[in-house]
């Protein structure tokens, strides 16, 4: 009797090692299954069920059917040879052909009915979509009633550097947004640094400036730039003006300080001239004439205007020399945000028009005896 | 007794199931379907670059310049008209496009600072003091094209005066290269440069003269 049941025990264990072979490789010169049934007839390429999940409790939990009884053991009688038909096609001639298994091996024990499927490679996981580092709204959608702008897509400068080295930035209206001679409130309020970005370029002025980017004339001739933080614009405007120099401003471009008037910095380069306005003219880092390399710095941001003080923030004009009109103020709004983009590392959002404001029909009447200044 | 066998030959049967699949372990394939397979999940382990939005962008060239006009007009001026004028260096050395400059005598006033004028690689600019404005004249042979730029443009000898926000500007053409003259307001009345008319900056532009070709 011991003798028997060691045997019987040592045949099991032959079966389960042979039977582990082809459930995981078939065609791996391992036996192919045994079907007692033919399968369902399933078309080529169909997808099939997934493939069994082999673990050790396969081997001590029998697995029910349906109705609850456990399956029945496969019927012997596998041929002697070790062939088996195909499970799926018998008939295809692409088939692999049958197997030999070694004659020497132990009885093959025949799985449940299973086709194998080789399972799907997962999809390459898409990349983390980069969180924007700032918003703005898209060129020539000017604040509501400041004006018409032009809806230019255009880098004009591509690859300059953002004129502000390291501090944060919003582009936005001076006149038309808090502090501003319109809007009225305080230049200080903290709404004012924390706005999605906003193209101010042909916005209304009283001056008859114009530029063939603009739809009317009479408008801005460049960019306006908040620099910092409101708790930044608190503490400058705390001290004397001479005293500014907590912004740095930078040369976009390699080229030459071709002039340094009352509140005016000019930078001349290849094909186009960049002016700086209002920065701390009695701390400027640089003299008229003198050649700058992209990125070294020029000033600082302050609100020198003459004489008669502006908000605290630059003024950035491009002028080029343009195919289509020769020398001519061309929008800077876009330019600005491929530079900070780049300065930052990180892409902006760009935001949709509010329903119902700006468009660039929108043209702010300046009411009589009122002059809208920079 | 017999049930010690039982239950060893069945573990011994649980354990073998176990260590199979490194028995049996499939050698590697080498395979491109395979290798590729393989590659994927370390190829999504790596960081991918950081890509920004690309948006149409404007691109520079170089205009071509009538040199052998500029030349015969720099040798039409008189001797007398040159005299006490700005000079500039002409030949090869001469900045990449014809030199414009004011015709008549420029001096700085005193305590000003000097007139200066300075080639660059696309031209040139100079530097001229006034007592209520500064005068910058420009001459580039850099052109900046948007992508939808259409025909050839055709240039005009026409004097483009725009108020500008410290002052105004004149711009023209001539031989191909491209100029611009700046006039910087040095007062702001109330907000406002107001230092130069269109007609004074026009007639400024229009008295510039051909001081220096290659």
């Amino acid at each position: 009797m011991r003798n028997v049941l060691a045997a019987a025990a040592a045949a099991l264990l032959l079966t389960s090692i042979s039977a582990c072979d082809f459930v995981r490789f078939p065609g791996d010169g391992g036996p192919e299954p045994t079907i007692p049934e033919a399968p369902p007839e399933t078309p080529p390429g169909a997808p099939g069920p997934p493939p069994p999940v082999v673990d050790d409790d396969d081997f001590e939990t029998p697995v029910e059917t349906p109705d609850g009884e456990t399956p029945a053991e496969p019927a012997p009688g596998t041929p002697p040879d070790g062939t088996v038909p195909d499970p799926v096609d018998a008939t295809d001639e692409t088939a692999t052909p049958p197997v030999e298994v070694p004659v020497d091996e132990a009885p093959v024990t025949p799985e449940p009915e299973t086709p194998v499927v080789v399972p799907e490679p997962e999809p390459e996981p898409l990349p983390e979509p980069v969180a924007p580092v700032f918003s703005y709204f898209q060129p020539g959608v000017l604040l509501a009633g400041s004006g018409g702008g032009f809806p230019d897509q255009v880098v004009h400068a591509p690859g300059m550097l953002f004129p502000i080295k390291t501090a944060p930035a919003v582009l936005q209206s001076q006149v038309f947004a808090f502090g501003g001679g319109v809007a009225g409130g305080d230049q200080c309020d903290a709404r004012n640094y924390s706005a999605p970005w906003r193209d101010n370029f042909c916005e209304t002025r009283s001056a008859n400036r114009t530029t063939p980017f603009c739809p009317v004339a009479k408008i801005h001739q460049g960019q306006d730039i908040r620099v910092g933080t409101a708790a930044d614009c608190k503490t400058l405007r705390s001290q004397t003006a001479d005293a500014r120099g907590l912004h740095e401003v930078i040369a976009v471009e390699d080229g030459i300080i071709s002039s340094i008037s009352t509140y005016t910095v000019k930078l001349r380069a290849e094909g186009s001239i960049y002016n700086y306005m209002h920065l701390n003219m009695k701390r400027l880092a640089v003299t008229a004439g003198q050649s700058v390399k992209a990125g070294d710095l020029i000033g600082y941001v302050s609100n020198d205007f003459g004489g008669t003080p502006t908000t605290i923030h630059l003024h950035f004009e491009v002028i080029q020399n343009t195919a289509d009109h020769g020398w001519v103020h061309v929008p800077p709004y876009l330019s600005l945000v491929s530079a900070y983009e780049r300065r930052e590392n990180g892409p902006g959002e760009q935001l949709e028009p509010e329903i119902g404001v700006a468009s660039t029909q929108d043209v702010f009447i300046i009411p009589e005896g009122y002059e809208i200044i920079e | 007794m017999n049930r010690t066998l039982i239950i060893s030959g069945l573990f011994a049967s649980a354990l073998a199931l176990t260590a199979c699949d490194r028995v049996f372990q499939r050698p590697a394939d080498t395979s491109g379907t395979e290798t590729a397979a393989t590659d994927t999940p370390d190829a999504a382990l790596t960081e991918p670059g950081l890509e920004l939005p690309v948006r149409p962008e404007s691109a520079s060239s170089g205009a071509v310049i009538d040199w052998e006009a500029a030349r015969r007009d720099l040798a039409a001026r008189s001797a007398d008209d040159m005299e006490g004028s700005f000079s500039v260096q002409s030949g090869g050395d001469a900045p990449p496009v014809p030199v414009f400059l004011p015709s008549g005598p420029v001096a700085a006033q005193s305590g000003e600072v000097a007139v200066r004028f300075q080639p660059t690689s696309d031209g040139y600019y100079a530097f001229f003091p006034s007592e209520t404005y500064d005068i910058i004249v420009n001459g580039t042979n850099v052109v900046m094209t948007g992508p939808d730029a259409g025909a050839e443009p055709v240039r005009t000898d026409a004097f483009n005066f725009q108020p500008t926000t410290n002052g105004a500007q004149v711009a023209f053409s001539r031989y191909g290269a491209d100029y611009l003259v700046e006039f910087e307001c040095k007062e702001v009345v109330n907000g406002m440069p107001a230092c130069i008319t269109e007609d004074e900056a026009v007639a400024f532009a229009r008295d510039l003269a051909i001081s220096g070709t290659r």
